[in-house]
C-alpha cells in the first residue's frame, strides 16, 4: 500500500475536481443537444451522422478533465509505485483540477447551447452545417484556457517534483 | 488529384425537333448537370432579344398523373402485404443481399411510354380498385360493428327485445347509468310526475353507480328525462335499437368474422395481383420517373422558333464523348461551345479522387464541398482520419474487430450498396491503424496479456506504453497535432496566394508558420545549447509575433492562445486511447474479481462478462474515437485553410436500378 501524504490527498482532490465539474458541465451539455437532435431526427432522418457530431462536440471538456485527472493521478503517487508528492505539489494539482473543472464546467454548458441551436439551424438549411460546427466550437475556448493552465501547472508544480 | 474535377460548360444549340434524341442522350449518359438559363433570359434584356425561355414538355403532367398512379399502386398493394422475415432470413440477406437483375427494356418516346403506362394500368388499376373499395367498404362495416358492439353491451344486462320499445306507439324507455345515492331517490321523485312508470336496475361498475332502466309514457319522457339528468343520469342513446342485447350482439360478432376472413380472401387476391403485377410496376415506375426528369428539364432551356439552347456543366474528362454524344444525336446539326469557367461563375464541384480515397468523401461533402480551386482535402483525410481513429481506441484486438466488421461490410451488403461498400473499406483502415498501435501502446484487450498470463506484448515500445508513459503519448498526439495543423496552414496558404489573396495568407496561414519556426529553432538551440541556435530562433519569433500584430492588430495576440487551444485539443487522441484501455481494464478486473469469488456460477458467468463487456467496450469506444477524429477534421484542421463551395455536381442522369435500355 502507497503511503497517501497530504500532498498526494490534495493532488486526489484535484483530479476528483477535474473530472467531476468537467463531466457534470459536459453531461447537462451532452443531453441538451442529444434531445435537440433526437427532435431532428425525427423531422430529417439523415440528420441522425450530424446529430451525433454536434452531440459529441461539448465532450471535450470531461476528455479534458479526465486527462487532467490522469495526469494528476500519475504524477502525485496515488498509484502504486508513484512518488509521493509533497503538501506544495498537492496544492497546485489541486489547483490544476479546480481550472480544468470549473472552466470546463462553463464551457460545456455554453458549448450544448450553442450545439443544440446548431442542430435546428442544419435542420432547417443543411448548408448550416460547416458554420454550425465554428460556432459551437468558439464557447470552447474557455475550456482551453483552463486546460492550458492545468497543464502548466502541473509541468511546473508537479511533473517537476513538486 | 488535389483539387476538384476540372470542369467546362458547354454551350449547345440545336433545333428543335433534335432536342429530345439529345437530351435521351444525355440523361442516359450521366455525365453533364444542366444549367437553367430560362431566368437569365427572362432577366437580361440582351438574351431576352435573341431567345425566349422554354416550357416543360407538354405531356410532363400527363406524366406525373402516370407515376401518381402507378406508385399509388405499389404502396396500396405493399402497406396491406408485409411479409415479416424470420431473423435468419434478415441476417442472411445483410450478409448476402441478392443482387438485382436489371431487365433490357426498349427505348421509347414519351408519348409510347404514356401509351404503354395506360395500357399497364388500365388492366391493374379496375383489379385493384374494386379490391380496394372493398376492403373499405368492409373496414367501414367492421367499424360500424365495432361501435354498436360497444353499445349494446351497455345494454346487454336488460334481457329485452328493445323492437317493442322501438316500434311501440305509447311507451319510451331511459336507459343509463346513475350514483347508486341519487337512484335510490330517483322513484320519489318521479312519482312527483307521474305513477306510471317501472323502474329496473342492475350492478355496474363502479359499485357506487347502478345502471336503471325505466319504462314510461311518451308523453313524461321530456320531464323524467330532464328530471334524471339533473340526478347525474349518464343516458344511454337507444332510438332506433331492435333487438335482444346478447342476440344483437352474438349476430355482431358473428359478421365481424366472416369481414375477418372476406378481408383475408381480398388481400390474398391483392397478393396474386402483387405477383403478378408488382416487376411489371416498378419498372414503369422508373421508367415514369427518368420520363418525367426528361420532361421537365425541358423548362432550363432558351429556344427561338426552331432552335433550343441549353447550357451544361461537364468533367473535363467527359467533355470530348460528351460532345460526340450530341453530334451524334443531333446527326451534327448542333454548334457546340466549350468554355473554361469564368472567376464569377459558380461551378458545380466534383471530386476526384483515387480509389482508396473514394469512400472518405462523404465526410467532405457532409462539411461542404471544396471550392473550385480550393485544395481538395479527401487524400490526406483518408490518410490521417484511420491513424487518429487508431490512436484513440489503441487497442490491438478490437482493431481486428472493427477491419473484420469493415471486412463484413464490404463483402456483404457493400455489394449492392455504395455506402456499406465505403464504410467497409474506412472500417478496414480504421482498425488496422488500431491494431498496429494498440501492438506498440501495449493495448491487446486492455492488460489482456499482463494480467491473465503476466507477459508483455512483445511489439510493445516501452517508451509508449500509454499507462506507464502517457506523457511521451500526450506528446505523440501534440506533435500529431502540430504536423496536421500546419499542413491546414501550409494548404491554407496556397489557396490563399493562388486567389491572389496574399494579405490573407500572411495574416492567417504564414504568420503562424513563422513563429512556430522561430519557437522551434530557439527550443533546440537551448535544449542543445547551440546560442546562436536560440537567438536567431527567438529573432524569428519575434518576427513572427509583430507580423500577426502587423496583420492581426492587438486581437492577433489573443488568437495566440486560440492557436495554441487547436493545438492542445490533439490531446483528446491520449484521453480517448486511455479511456478505451482503462474501460478494458475495468472489464478484465471484474471478469476476474467474478471468477475468483463467486464458487461454481462466477466461473459461468465470468466468460459471459468478458464477452459481452468487450464488445460493449469496443462499440462505443468505436464510436467515440471515430467522432472525435471526425471533429479534429472539421473543427482544428478545416478552420485553417477550408472556405467551401455550395454547389455539388448533381448530374442530369438517368438512375436505373432495375432497368437497362436494350440498344
Amino acid at each position: 500500500m502507497v503511503e497517501i501524504t497530504l500532498g498526494t490527498a490534495l493532488a486526489a482532490v484535484g483530479a476528483g475536481i477535474a473530472i467531476a465539474f468537467a463531466g457534470f458541465g459536459s453531461a447537462i451539455a451532452q443531453g441538451n443537444v442529444a434531445a435537440a437532435s433526437v427532435g431532428a431526427v425525427a423531422e430529417k432522418p439523415e440528420m441522425f451522422a450530424r446529430g451525433i457530431i454536434f452531440t459529441a462536440l461539448p465532450e471535450t471538456q470531461a476528455i479534458y478533465g479526465f486527462l487532467i485527472g490522469i495526469l494528476v493521478i500519475v504524477f502525485s503517487g496515488i498509484l502504486a509505485g508513484g512518488k509521493a508528492l509533497g503538501t506544495t505539489g498537492g496544492i497546485i494539482a489541486l489547483s490544476a483540477g479546480l481550472a480544468i473543472g470549473v472552466a470546463g464546467f462553463g464551457s460545456a454548458i455554453a458549448q450544448g447551447n450553442v450545439a443544440a441551436g446548431s442542430v435546428g439551424a442544419v435542420t432547417e438549411n443543411p448548408e448550416m452545417f460547416a458554420r454550425g460546427i465554428i460556432f459551437t466550437a468558439l464557447p470552447e475556448t474557455q475550456a482551453i484556457y483552463g486546460f492550458l493552465i492545468a497543464i502548466l501547472l502541473l509541468v511546473g508544480g508537479v511533473m517537476g517534483g513538486g | 488529384m488535389f483539387l476538384p474535377a476540372r470542369m467546362r460548360k458547354l454551350k449547345i444549340i440545336t433545333f428543335e425537333k433534335y432536342t429530345d434524341p439529345v437530351i435521351r442522350s444525355l440523361h442516359e449518359e450521366g455525365i453533364t448537370q444542366i444549367d437553367n438559363i430560362s431566368e437569365r433570359i427572362q432577366e437580361d434584356p440582351q438574351w431576352a432579344q435573341l431567345l425566349k425561355p422554354s416550357k416543360p414538355a407538354p405531356q410532363t403532367t400527363r406524366i406525373a398523373s402516370l407515376l401518381m398512379r402507378t406508385t399509388g399502386i405499389i404502396d396500396f398493394m405493399n402497406t396491406l402485404i408485409t411479409r415479416k422475415k424470420k431473423m435468419k432470413e434478415v441476417i442472411k440477406e445483410f450478409l448476402n443481399p441478392p443482387i438485382p437483375k436489371k431487365r433490357k427494356v426498349e427505348e421509347l418516346d414519351s408519348e409510347s411510354l404514356i401509351k404503354k403506362a395506360e395500357d399497364e394500368l388500365s388492366k391493374v388499376e379496375t383489379r385493384i380498385k374494386s379490391l380496394e373499395s372493398k376492403l373499405n367498404q368492409l373496414e367501414a362495416e367492421k367499424g360500424d360493428l365495432e361501435s354498436t358492439i360497444s353499445l349494446w353491451e351497455k345494454l346487454v344486462d336488460f334481457d329485452i327485445d328493445f323492437t317493442d320499445i322501438e316500434e311501440s306507439k305509447y311507451i319510451t324507455a331511459i336507459v343509463g347509468k346513475m350514483p347508486i345515492e341519487k337512484f335510490k331517490k330517483a322513484p320519489e321523485k318521479i312519482k312527483e310526475i307521474t305513477d306510471e312508470f317501472a323502474i329496473f336496475d342492475v350492478e355496474t361498475e363502479p359499485p357506487t353507480e347502478r345502471k336503471v332502466f325505466i319504462i314510461t309514457l311518451k308523453e313524461h319522457e321530456d320531464a323524467i328525462a330532464t328530471l334524471l339528468r339533473r340526478m347525474d343520469l349518464e343516458r344511454f342513446e337507444i332510438a332506433g335499437l331492435k333487438g335482444k342485447p346478447s342476440e344483437v350482439i352474438q349476430k355482431s360478432r358473428e359478421r365481424l368474422k366472416e369481414i375477418h376472413e372476406e378481408r383475408k380472401a381480398t388481400i390474398k387476391e391483392v397478393e396474386e395481383i402483387k405477383n403478378e403485377w408488382e416487376e411489371e410496376l416498378l419498372i414503369l415506375k422508373e421508367q415514369l420517373t427518368i420520363e418525367k426528369e426528361r420532361n421537365e428539364i425541358y423548362a432550363a432551356f432558351g429556344e427561338t422558333e426552331n432552335t433550343v439552347m441549353l447550357e451544361a456543366w461537364t468533367p473535363l474528362k467527359d467533355c470530348e464523348k460528351a460532345e460526340e454524344i450530341i453530334k451524334e444525336a443531333s446527326e451534327g446539326h448542333c454548334v457546340i461551345e466549350r468554355e473554361k469557367p469564368n472567376p464569377d461563375d459558380e461551378v458545380p464541384i466534383l471530386l476526384e479522387n483515387p480509389r482508396f480515397a473514394k469512400p472518405f468523401e462523404t465526410f467532405i461533402k457532409m462539411y461542404s464541398p471544396p471550392k473550385y480551386n480550393e485544395y481538395d482535402p479527401t487524400v490526406f483525410m483518408a490518410i490521417v482520419l484511420p491513424f487518429f481513429f487508431g490512436f484513440c481506441l489503441t487497442d490491438a484486438f478490437y482493431g481486428i474487430i472493427d477491419a473484420l466488421v469493415g471486412f463484413i461490410l464490404y463483402k456483404g451488403p457493400g455489394k449492392v450498396n455504395k455506402f456499406m461498400r465505403s464504410f467497409g473499406i474506412i472500417f478496414m483502415a480504421c482498425g488496422l491503424w488500431a491494431f498496429i498501435l494498440g501492438m506498440v501502446t501495449n493495448g491487446f484487450l486492455g492488460d489482456f496479456f499482463p494480467r491473465f498470463f503476466h507477459i508483455n506484448l512483445p511489439t510493445v515500445i516501452p517508451l509508449v506504453d500509454a499507462f506507464k508513459e502517457p506523457q511521451n503519448v500526450l506528446l505523440m498526439a501534440l506533435i500529431a497535432g502540430v504536423l496536421h495543423i500546419n499542413f491546414g496552414l501550409i494548404v491554407g496558404a496556397r489557396n490563399n496566394i493562388k486567389m491572389g489573396n496574399i494579405r490573407e495568407a500572411m495574416g492567417s496561414q504564414i504568420v503562424w508558420l513563422i513563429l512556430e519556426l522561430g519557437i522551434l529553432l530557439a527550443a533546440l538551440g537551448w535544449l542543445f545549447n547551440i546560442f546562436p541556435l536560440m537567438v536567431g530562433g527567438g529573432g524569428i519569433a519575434v518576427l513572427g509575433i509583430i507580423l500577426l500584430v502587423y496583420y492581426n492588430g492587438l486581437f492577433g495576440l489573443i488568437d495566440a492562445s486560440g492557436f495554441l487551444g487547436t493545438i492542445l485539443s490533439y490531446s483528446r487522441l491520449l484521453a480517448l486511447c486511455l479511456s478505451t484501455g482503462g474501460m478494458a481494464m475495468t472489464v478484465n478486473i471484474v471478469t476476474e474479481i467474478c471468477a475468483n469469488l463467486i464458487p461454481v456460477i462466477g466461473v459461468a458467468l465470468a466468460p459471459i462478462i468478458f464477452v459481452f463487456g468487450h464488445i460493449a467496450n469496443d462499440t462505443f469506444q468505436s464510436l467515440g474515437a471515430f467522432i472525435h477524429s471526425l471533429r479534429l477534421h472539421y473543427v482544428e484542421f478545416f478552420s485553417q485553410f477550408f472556405m467551401g463551395a455550395k454547389r455539388k455536381f448533381d448530374p442530369f442522369s438517368a438512375e436505373r436500378k432495375l432497368t437497362k435500355i436494350e440498344r
